[in-house]
């Protein structure tokens, strides 16, 4: 019934050390597990550009067709506009390869590092971060 | 330090009075104190923080910090750190969308707007929209204040050094976004001042005798970034990680 594998389990190591809290805002971060990044990829149900963070609802399906719901939590606006996004940066329908720190219970949610549309067009979480590793080229 | 800032605001001192003796003629000098004369430097402005968001900005977002907390205060301090070790934010009222408190509020997560009037320093924090009232009036403290997250705060220009004494201090507030409690009977004293244009420090000093068994101090960085808007923050308006049962903090996902 779980998915097998949506994404690509990658080690991190330093560079999530060094900045893990900066993304912080108004919770502790610690559900997250900041040392695993994996990709989802699917398609945008609903993102949801509101205070005190955005979310992005991504619909990923399976291998044996079954289709999950992922609550992708990601910065504020108030963060997120600074270094450039807008409320029209995502949008439903769009495919998106989604790369996250998944969340420590297991469950379908987790934090967003970056995102990467199909035109190879990228949206991380901090101006000016290089795309994360393991992420689809 | 304090030093060189004593000289530079006699020097200021004694320009500011020529300045107004010549603007406005001596009878005004005349009518005015000496101190008066020096007026304060302008901070209004926007100013974002450098660092983390720790007490200490100098000591990295996810590294626990190490307070000076008495028995019972050390035992719920290791617990929590425990917590967060597993996943588990214990002590966080922020993410039911509680006003940080004054000691959390100024790491800064989001820029600050400080607005100087006559008579009062205001600190607009973006984060949670919380504002700080610093009354340079002379106005002593209320007896008795009933206590609120960010205090009642006085603060009166040394030179060109703003001391900030704060006092009636909500409790069961935190120190830190690790949730470091901050103890019942917190006062808070500040110094503040500019190195150059566009740094403003903030030296921060917490004395909460029930918690900590000595004073703690940090000082906090700030750039001028007069580039950007202070924008609204309303927390609760998709707040999807109140804290559970526990007191977990928690994030609503959603099923299909």
């Amino acid at each position: 019934m779980r998915p097998v594998k949506f994404g690509i389990p990658v080690l991190v190591g330093l560079a999530a050390t060094i900045f893990s809290g900066i993304g912080a805002a108004h919770h502790s971060f610690a559900m997250f597990d900041d040392s695993k990044e994996i990709v989802l990829t699917g398609v945008v149900k609903e993102f949801q550009w509101t205070n005190p963070h955005t979310f992005v609802q991504l619909e990923v399906k399976g291998p044996d067709g079954t289709v999950v719901e992922w609550s992708i939590e990601g910065s504020s606006p108030n963060g997120l506009a600074r270094i450039g996004w807008k409320r029209t940066s995502i949008k439903a329908g769009d495919q998106l390869a989604v790369t996250i720190n998944p969340l420590r219970s297991g469950e379908h949610g987790g934090n967003f590092v970056q995102a990467k549309f199909p035109d190879g067009r990228i949206l991380t979480r901090r101006a000016g971060e290089a795309p994360a590793a393991g992420a689809p080229q | 330090m304090s030093t060189h800032h004593s000289r530079v605001g006699t020097l200021r001192s004694i320009v500011g009075v020529a300045g107004c003796a010549l603007a406005l003629g001596i009878g005004s000098l005349v009518a005015s104190d000496a101190g008066a004369a020096a007026a304060p430097p302008n901070w209004t402005g926007i100013w974002t923080r450098v660092g983390s968001l720790n007490f200490d900005p100098t000591i990295p977002g996810n590294k626990n910090e190490d307070f000076p907390y008495n028995v019972k205060y050390k035992e719920f301090y290791d617990r929590i750190i425990a917590a967060e070790a597993k996943g588990l934010a214990i002590n966080d009222k922020s993410a039911d969308c509680q006003p940080p408190g004054i000691v959390r509020m100024m790491a800064m997560v989001y820029p600050m707007e400080i607005l100087q009037t006559p008579g009062q320093v205001t600190i607009i924090a973006e984060w949670e929209g919380q504002i700080r009232r610093i009354f340079t009036d002379g106005r002593p403290h209320p007896q008795d204040p009933d206590p609120t997250y960010n205090g009642h705060s006085i603060g009166r220009w040394e030179g060109e050094t703003l001391l900030v004494d704060t006092v009636g201090i909500l409790g069961e507030g935190i120190i830190n976004d690790h949730g470091a409690p901050l103890g019942e009977q917190v006062h808070v004293t500040e110094k503040w001042w500019a190195e150059g244009a566009d740094t403003l420090k903030n030296e921060i000093t917490v004395e909460s005798p029930d918690a900590l068994l000595r004073p703690i101090k940090a000082v906090k960085t700030f750039k001028r970034r007069n580039d950007i808007q202070i924008m609204e923050y309303v927390c609760t308006q998709n707040n999807r990680n109140q804290t559970n049962a526990e007191g977990v903090t928690g994030i609503e996902l959603k099923k299909r």
